[in-house]
């Protein structure tokens, strides 16, 4: 299947950055989970032994810090990405040629394709969850056409930034408790190592049950979506799983390779296809 | 080959009397001095309490007088006599025969004759004064083992049962879910025991000035392991319980929100994915 439509393109759907931030929170979550669960349930049997694996609790403790300084470095690389990045793509300088009205006509249509503001959540997303309902039951023919990012996508970029404010503060707060002491009462410390182990579980489930069952259990995919490592996604699957963002790249495609217009090129394609 | 067979028996003599040497040598003097005497006291007691099934009636209430001699051979203590520590047992019958706690604290006075440092100590807690709990009731008796011995009573790891055969469970089941406990019960050789917080053999109880969990030294003896004394650090209830009022509040709203939002969370997704699989399986079925 994917050697018929090689020929057909590939669209670059995750750069460089996006892949090194799943590599680095992937590797991590994996491993703070190996070394976090055993303290969650320490009376369970395979605790010790897990435990030993690592040569006992303190070297155990110290690999799991490990893992969240490689985590918290990531959404630190992820924030400083999503404002840097925009303002290297844009190149703002090519808007000043424009009459102010022109210009914001085009930073605005720009920022609207910006990859990033495409995660933000809208009214269609609740709508294409109906639709599926509806598709799933069998009551349309049709399932919802997802833009660059499908709903399902959205909830689980959302719920790791929301995950990684609640374990990375959670966490920070138990591993500095005498700074988190100087401005937070002790209950706030105490309820945060709940949060933590709490929310871990949240995680640890979504991700090992939700998340594998879409990139590599469901028969799409099986055994692994692999769009993670190179960042491509042949137009077959595009058709599938992103089709107006298909139909929108292909309207635009003209005008990104057109030679006399490259000036006017919308902003982020040079980041969706090539 | 051999010109000097005719010394071969000298050689073999001064051979004998070199390894003979060398083995007295390294030979512990205990092994000749005390061997026999220790052994035949000891073994006059077990003559009796050897027998798994020799009891005494205590207020209606049979009490084993057994010694397991195996049991004992592998504590700390197993080089002295009875009589190290049961004083004045010689006679039989044994006079002013005392059981329980009147036994511990009879005892008591004979740990002292190798461990005087300790009992000043401990003449000054708490467990002294209210004379309830003896040297026996955290480090055992007959099966007493060195504290960095995992099995013994006072290692750190056993700390929270040993503590909780007298205080309250729900202190100790506080202290268990703590991270401190969870550290210690997984082995950690860094984290706080009951002890690290509340000391051992000079114990004072909290509202006791010079303890040190009264309220005022508490930064202090935090900031044994963790930076500079805190006092905000140390302001709070460290064993509250996780319960729907008084200090364990927040934890428990926090515990049961998290709870909530997984159930929920889960339960939404597996639907979700549920209804997915439900269509793709029609739609196999229909392209057949």
């Amino acid at each position: 299947m994917a050697r018929e439509t090689a020929k057909a393109g590939e669209f670059q759907r995750f750069n460089i950055h996006h892949r090194i931030q799943h590599i680095m929170m992937f590797s991590s979550f994996i491993l703070c989970t190996i070394t976090g669960l055993p303290i969650k349930y320490n009376g369970s049997f395979w605790a010790p032994a897990v435990t030993s694996f690592f040569g006992g609790f303190d070297t155990m403790f110290a690999i799991h810090l490990v893992g969240a300084v490689v985590m918290l470095a990531c959404s630190a690389y992820h924030l400083v990405y999503l404002v840097i990045y925009p303002l290297v793509v844009r190149k703002p300088a090519t808007t000043r040629k424009y009459p102010p009205a022109e210009a914001y006509r085009k930073i605005s249509r720009g920022l609207a394709s910006y990859p990033g503001l495409a995660m933000l959540p809208t009214p269609k997303d609740v709508l294409d969850l109906l639709q599926n309902m509806r598709y799933f039951l069998g009551l349309s023919p049709e399932k919802a056409k997802f833009g660059r990012y499908s709903y399902k996508e959205k909830f689980d970029y959302w719920a790791v930034f929301w995950g990684m404010a609640i374990m990375g503060g959670s966490g920070l707060m138990m591993w500095f408790p005498h700074l988190a002491a100087e401005y937070f009462p002790r209950w706030i410390i105490d309820a945060a190592r709940y949060a933590h182990s709490d929310e871990a579980m949240l995680a640890i489930l979504a991700i090992f049950v939700w998340h594998f069952f879409n990139v590599h259990f469901n028969p799409t995919f099986f055994p692994m979506n692999f769009v993670w490592f190179h960042g491509k996604m042949n137009r077959e699957l595009m058709e599938e799983e992103h089709p107006d963002e298909l139909r929108e790249l292909e309207e635009r495609m003209p005008v990104a390779t057109g030679r006399g217009k490259s000036q006017v090129r919308p902003v982020g394609v040079k980041n969706y296809g090539r | 080959m051999y010109p000097y067979e005719c010394n071969r028996g000298l050689i073999i003599l001064l051979g004998s009397v070199i390894v003979l040497a060398i083995f007295l040598a390294f030979t512990p003097a205990v092994a000749f001095a005390e061997e026999g005497s220790q052994s035949q006291k000891n073994a006059q007691c077990l003559q009796c309490h050897g027998q798994p099934q020799l009891s005494a009636e205590v207020d209606g209430q049979k009490v084993s007088l057994y010694v397991d001699q195996k049991q004992l051979q592998q504590t700390v203590h197993a080089g002295l006599d009875c009589a190290s520590c049961h004083q004045g047992k010689d006679k039989l019958p044994h006079a002013d025969v005392k059981y329980d706690l009147a036994l511990a604290r009879e005892v008591q006075a004979a740990c002292q004759t190798c461990h005087a440092g300790i009992a000043e100590d401990y003449k000054k807690s708490i467990h002294a004064q209210t004379g309830v709990a003896t040297c026996s009731s955290c480090h055992g008796s007959h099966d007493i083992l060195p504290v960095s011995d995992p099995a013994s009573k006072a290692y750190a790891k056993n700390l929270p049962e040993t503590c909780g055969s007298c205080h309250e469970k729900q202190i100790i089941e506080s202290y268990e879910e703590s991270f401190h406990g969870k550290a210690i019960s997984l082995g950690s050789t860094q984290a706080a025991s009951c002890v690290s917080c509340h000391g051992s053999h000079d114990i004072l109880p909290q509202d006791d000035p010079a303890s040190r969990v009264a309220r005022a030294n508490i930064p202090q003896t935090c900031a044994q392991c963790h930076q500079t004394p805190q006092t905000n650090f140390a302001a709070g209830i460290e064993h509250f319980e996780l319960a729907p009022e008084g200090p364990g509040m927040p934890m428990y709203y926090t515990f049961k929100f998290f709870t909530w939002l997984t159930i929920l969370a889960m339960t939404l997704l597996i639907i979700h994915m549920e209804l997915e699989l439900y269509r793709r399986l029609k739609d196999t079925g229909r392209s057949r």
